[in-house]
């Protein structure tokens, strides 16, 4: 009796711990997890191999050499296979594994002032650097240890705390839209891959194994598959893609881009709405989910033009907030002699730049600026403002450019004295206080996030190239090369960046800086003497550094660089071909830009400058305001609107 | 009349470290100030303070704190409507005022009247 309970008991134990272990451990043995971590050995097993090669290789010899590059090549491309999780999942780590520079200073700004902080790189890319640049000072050592830092790099993705991710269908969905804005702006371009000729060969191989990575998640989370339309489409995707040349000139980006996956991205888009997709990660930070198209200017969220009055809803009060602001950007009140606006050097018929002094005057009227005044259209796309990103929002930049002794020389209290001596303002700014009632009174504050409130308007228009991706519309032979051109032998797209054309990559949350060794003067004589980035973060690799450019508008925009230097576009390319300073024969020895020729033919550059006008925006600007408000002190009223110089 | 009184009650005061320098108290003091008032705006509707609801600020830890600021900062479709249209100095005001407020002590504070107005 007593052996017959205990063997009863025995077995209701036993089955309970083995319905435990099955729930338990089921999750880990999906054919997804399964995938996933095979995928993470294959490319382990093949930095192994790597290592042994190079153990063994003869560096001296151009055949042991070729050995290692082999090697390389064949690593590249099982990491290929894995890049879709890789980049999303812990993009950090993946900088050690194909790092594209040996030292990246991040400015990843999150909407809070951190100080740039340093990243070392590794992996295959640098390696792949070392072995063609190093020549004979090529050291065994420093080349394995590239390796090494990236295969224990690698480790981080087994990690609970990644693979815990594999178990919910929301991960899947955002690596593919990073994986979709990725071969729209960096994998077609030779961003990461220092050899041109395997850029392409590289995609076909990649767009095949992460239709693997599909098929295996479809198997294991049937209830939110991929839909069929998007399967159907990026098999036609690849078919189109196997189909191209090799070469990555000869590569047809702008089809590409246009036909597969900008609609892949309308589709993903559609699916993370459809599963309600919730995102754990600071990557998607500024996505956003309800755009459908990359060429959308909802892509990613730009900066907060509202400011103080992010609270308003009120679209009436809104309104009235605008027209004030823009009373005060023609106003010489913000100014400490009372002569000089915002529009004295961001006019508003001149896309809200100077297009005829290279650099605008100083306060005195004798001297000038440093640097070149930028356009404010698309201004709020970049996450870091001024040349040498300075600011990371646009009041705090604006209250910078008032006060500042050098451009419009105003004090703040004076500015607020003058500005609520006039009834026209203190009535609406008693009215805009009732919305912001954290505030006890009127603050420079106000009078800033209105400024900027009213200059973001226009950055909202679209421009024929835009128009061809989001509406089908032609877009010209030339303008459709041009666009080749730059994805690829230009190489302009390794920098500026699909869809803003600026320096912001996806997943959209950094803005980037280069080092192009812009000359003083157009004879080349000499480096521009601002030393740019350098001023903010003091590092080498800072040194004459700029913030990367927007390119829209660029042909009412000149003129050129961060000093203004060159008036034409012919210019700016002719420096470019040539390999920047360097290429010039300046002295620019942490040059961002690469130093070769990149020989391009007379048509290839009429080619490009189609594509770049076809980037020109039909903004509509308005009129100046006929009057500005009264003040009560007479000496005030004899201003002009927009100011004097 | 109920309000004042509660109001009253509940007087807010904050724990600021003795080392805090001396001459950025003020600033401290505006900006807790303003945190307060935006709360007060904003999140006391649910959050306790001031009208019905729970009876005081809520006591949130420095750790929640954080991670509603995190998940602020990559916009959670999940946060609340009307946070995710908070500017970033807006919100460092409020979780400024809620990380300096002194907890509720259980013992001084007496539970506010639960009825309507």
């Amino acid at each position: 009796m007593y052996n017959f309970s205990y063997l009863k008991k025995s077995a209701i134990i036993l089955v309970l711990f083995s319905l435990i272990c099955l729930f338990a451990f089921k999750a880990e043995h999906t054919p997804y997890n399964e995938y996933y971590q095979s995928s993470l050995s294959r490319f382990s097993t093949e930095q192994e191999k790597l290592l042994l090669n190079i153990k063994d290789a003869d560096l001296t010899t151009p055949a042991g050499i070729g050995v290692v590059k082999t090697g390389i090549k064949q690593a590249r491309l099982k990491l290929k296979a894995i890049d879709f999780w890789l980049r999303y999942l812990e993009p950090v780590v993946y900088k050690k594994i194909n790092g594209p520079l040996p030292v990246e200073w991040e400015n990843e700004v999150f909407e809070k002032f951190e100080k740039p902080y340093k990243r070392l790189g590794a992996g295959l890319s640098l390696a792949e650097l070392y072995l063609n640049n190093k020549g004979s000072d090529l050291q065994k050592d420093s080349l394995l240890q590239l390796i090494r830092i990236s295969q224990n790099a690698l480790n981080t993705y087994t990690a609970d705390s990644v693979t815990s991710q594999l178990k919910t269908p929301d991960h899947f969905f955002l690596c593919n839209r990073l994986y979709l804005l990725n071969l729209a702006a960096i994998y077609t371009t030779g961003f990461e891959c220092p050899d041109n000729g395997n850029i392409i060969p590289e995609l076909k191989v990649m767009m095949q194994d992460v239709r693997k990575i599909y098929a295996s998640f479809g198997q294991s989370f049937p209830g939110a598959k991929l839909s069929d339309d998007y399967l159907e489409l990026y098999a036609r995707a690849m078919s189109f893609v196997n189909v191209q040349p090799d070469d990555f000139e000869q590569f047809d980006h702008f089809t590409f881009l246009k036909e597969y996956v900008n609609p892949l991205f309308a589709i993903n888009q559609r699916l993370i709405r459809q599963y309600n997709v919730i995102s754990v990660s600071f990557n998607d930070y500024t996505l956003n989910n309800s755009c459908n198209s990359i060429f959308d200017k909802s892509l990613y969220t730009p900066q907060n033009a509202m400011g103080i009055y992010s609270l308003i809803e009120d679209t009436a009060v809104l309104s009235e907030i605008r027209a004030v602001g823009k009373l005060l950007f023609y106003d010489p009140l913000l100014s400490g002699n009372n002569s000089r606006t915002c529009v004295s050097c961001h006019k508003s018929k001149e896309y809200f730049t100077d297009t005829v002094m290279a650099t605008s005057f100083n306060f005195d009227h004798i001297h000038f600026l440093p640097r070149n005044t930028p356009s404010l259209v698309n201004v709020i796309y970049n996450h870091l403002l001024m040349l040498d990103g300075r600011h990371i929002s646009l009041q705090n930049q604006a209250k910078d450019v008032m006060t500042n002794p050098a451009e419009m020389g105003g004090k703040k209290e004076d500015i607020m004295d003058k500005i609520l001596s006039c009834k026209e303002y203190k009535t609406a700014f008693r009215k805009f206080l009732k919305y912001t009632p954290e505030e006890k009174e009127i603050t420079f504050d106000h009078i800033a996030s209105a400024i900027t409130y009213y200059y973001k308007d226009f950055s909202g228009y679209y421009s024929p190239f835009d128009d061809a991706m989001n509406q089908n519309r032609p877009l010209s032979p030339d303008a459709r090369k041009g666009f080749n051109l730059f994805m690829s032998k230009a190489q302009c797209a390794t920098c500026h960046y699909v869809p803003q054309f600026n320096g912001v990559p996806p997943p959209y949350i950094g803005s980037e800086f280069e080092v192009i060794g812009v000359p003083a003067d157009i004879s080349y004589s000499k480096l521009s003497e601002d030393s740019g980035r350098y001023k903010i973060n003091t590092a080498y690799e800072t040194m004459n550094a700029f913030r990367t450019g927007n390119l829209r508008n660029l042909e009412y925009t000149k003129p050129y660089m961060h000093n203004g230097v060159f008036t034409t576009l012919d210019q700016v390319i002719d420096f470019y071909d040539a390999g920047g300073g360097a290429g010039k024969k300046l002295p620019v020895p942490n040059q961002s830009l690469s130093t070769d020729s990149l020989k391009l033919t007379a048509t290839e550059k009429n080619e490009l400058l189609s594509f770049l006008h076809s980037l020109n925006e039909a903004v509509i600007f308005e009129n100046p305001p006929g009057s500005l408000p009264v003040s009560s002190r007479k000496e005030l009223n004899s201003r002009k609107v927009g100011g004097d110089y | 009349m109920v309000f004042c009184q509660c109001a009253h009650h509940y007087k807010i005061t904050y724990n600021i470290p003795d080392n805090y320098p001396e001459a950025k108290r003020d600033e401290l003091m505006a900006t807790l100030e303003k945190g307060k008032i935006l709360f007060k705006t904003n999140c006391s509707e649910c959050h306790g303070i001031f009208t019905k609801g729970k009876a005081d600020v809520t006591n949130f830890t420095n750790a929640q704190l954080d991670n509603y600021n995190s998940r602020f900062l990559r916009r959670d479709p999940k946060n609340h409507g009307v946070i995710n249209k908070m500017s970033q100095e807006q919100m460092n005001e409020v979780l400024l005022f809620l990380k300096f407020k002194k907890p509720r002590n259980p013992d001084s504070v007496k539970v506010m009247p639960r009825k309507r107005f």
